[in-house]
């Protein structure tokens, strides 16, 4: 009886032996399939972050070639041309011999002169906004929403909540970001109203940007173009982020970063 | 036991002669961690032969108060070896902590509950136990930090191993006592299933010395 008793015990024990060492097995197999499973996700997210940024990169490198291109095209068609007819001006001049005729010839490339350097002004202006550099980037956005507002095509409401300062680098990129969504909205909205709002404080800074346009027709469209690749590409590098509002007309986005590096 | 029942499991035993080997071979290669599991194959490998020698040359002969030395010199070092690998997970004191609890449980176990004449079964299952924590907690800090690299990590394959052969053991570990009074043939099965257990150990402390990691 004891050794019947006895036997069944160490038939149970091999047999628990047997089913312990199993689920051993089983426990060590699944964590070395789990452990393959998030090595490939990190090797597929690494692998589509490298896509991004050289995405990021090309889309810098073309709106640097557009940009180019527009102030080149700026130069030869306004200046040059300008610079051109003044210069005909300048050598009829010197045949003129009557002297009305001699003040009128004068007078007309006085005033091409003068609208070359307008145009070099704002070709100048372009390439580095003034009233960024001396009175920071709350009045160059306030500026710029000015300017835009008095073209009477679009009314743009700036709000400031905002103190603190910024690093210049920062500044510049942020200056950018506006003016390339102010450009959109000019573009291809359709809208009358923008509403521009700074927040935050010394250490963070937060954009809001709505306009009443068409808006957008999916987050996908908005990310995949050259000017929201830009400000993806200039928020990287101060390390923000970007957020799209949903809004029932319109076009809204939240942006932040912090204020140096 | 059978003579070939025997023959089994003292070779299964002494398979612990090739990561000892290994562990001789590859002694300056060896890291933090490599080292002490060397110690604990050599430890091993010491307490096999002298077992051996013990019933080859003593009539009615009973090691096992080897064992319980065994067992308390084998915890020692493996807690040393875990503080090191678990060291950014867990504070030190706590392997201090539990390293000085587990001597003196094992200490009273051996002197006061469970003779050292016989199989030390609670020291051997609290150890056991500890073990499967240890390499358990390492799986899951693996996972934590991405488990990158784990294939060279020798601690990773210790942990397999320890996992394996203390599952797969410790319920003949509760009962080994009730079942060597009277032993028969299941019991035989009992032990030569552990002895592939032990083999099993003894592989996987091979590949954890074989692994060559600057951990």
């Amino acid at each position: 009886m004891e050794e019947v008793k006895n036997l069944n015990m160490s038939d149970w024990v091999i047999g628990g032996m047997a089913i312990m060492f199993l689920l051993a097995l089983g426990l060590v197999l699944f964590f070395l399939a789990y452990q393959r499973r998030i090595l490939r996700q990190q090797k597929e997210h690494q692998q589509k972050e490298a896509e991004y940024q050289q995405q990021l990169l090309r889309a810098n490198l073309l709106s640097q070639e557009k940009e180019r291109n527009r102030i080149g095209k700026d130069l030869h068609d306004e200046v040059g041309a300008m610079l051109s007819t003044s210069r005909l001006y300048f050598r009829h001049l010197e045949q003129e011999d009557e002297p009305q005729k001699f003040t009128e010839l004068k007078q007309k490339a006085l005033d091409l002169l003068e609208e070359t350097m307008t145009s070099v002004r704002r070709v100048s202006h372009d390439l580095k906004p003034v009233v960024l550099e001396r009175l920071g980037l709350v009045e160059a956005i306030a500026n710029m929403a000015e300017q835009v507002s008095e073209s009477g095509v679009v009314k743009v409401c700036f709000r400031n909540h905002w103190e603190g300062t910024m690093d210049k680098e920062y500044e510049l990129n942020w200056f950018r970001i506006v003016q390339e969504l102010v450009n959109n909205t000019l573009k291809h909205s359709g809208a009358s109203e923008v509403f521009i709002e700074l927040k935050g404080d010394q250490h963070q800074m937060e954009l809001d940007y709505t306009d009443n346009g068409v808006g957008l027709s999916s987050e996908v469209d908005a990310s995949a173009g050259l000017g929201m690749q830009n400000i993806s590409s200039r928020l990287s590098l101060m390390d923000g982020e970007l957020k799209f509002v949903e809004a029932q007309k319109g076009f809204s986005i939240k942006m932040n970063s912090a204020t140096g590096p | 036991m059978e003579f070939e029942a025997l023959a089994f499991v003292r070779f299964c035993q002494f398979t612990i002669i090739i990561p000892t080997g290994l562990a001789f071979y590859r002694w300056k290669d060896l890291n933090k961690t490599q080292v002490f599991l060397a110690l604990v194959v050599l430890v091993t490998l010491a307490t096999e032969v002298t077992s051996t020698t013990i019933v080859a040359l003593v009539e009615n002969p009973n090691n096992l108060p080897l064992y319980h030395i065994f067992v308390v010199m084998v915890f020692i070092l493996s807690n040393r070896l875990y503080r090191i690998a678990l060291a950014n997970f867990l504070n030190k004191w706590m392997f201090d902590l539990l390293l000085v609890l587990f001597c003196l449980f094992a200490l009273i176990n051996s002197v006061f509950i469970e003779s050292i004449w016989t199989f030390n079964s609670n020291a051997v299952f609290a150890a056991g136990t500890i073990y499967i924590f240890y390499s358990l907690l390492y799986f899951y800090t693996l996972l934590q930090s991405g488990g990158q690299g784990v294939n060279e990590d020798p601690v990773f394959w210790l942990s397999i191993g320890l996992i394996l052969y203390y599952s797969g053991s410790l319920s003949l570990f509760i009962v080994i006592n009730y079942l060597t009074q009277n032993p028969n043939e299941s019991v035989t099965n009992a032990w030569l299933l552990n002895s592939v257990f032990n083999l099993v150990l003894n592989f996987f402390y091979t590949v954890a010395l074989w692994k060559k990691s600057k951990i």
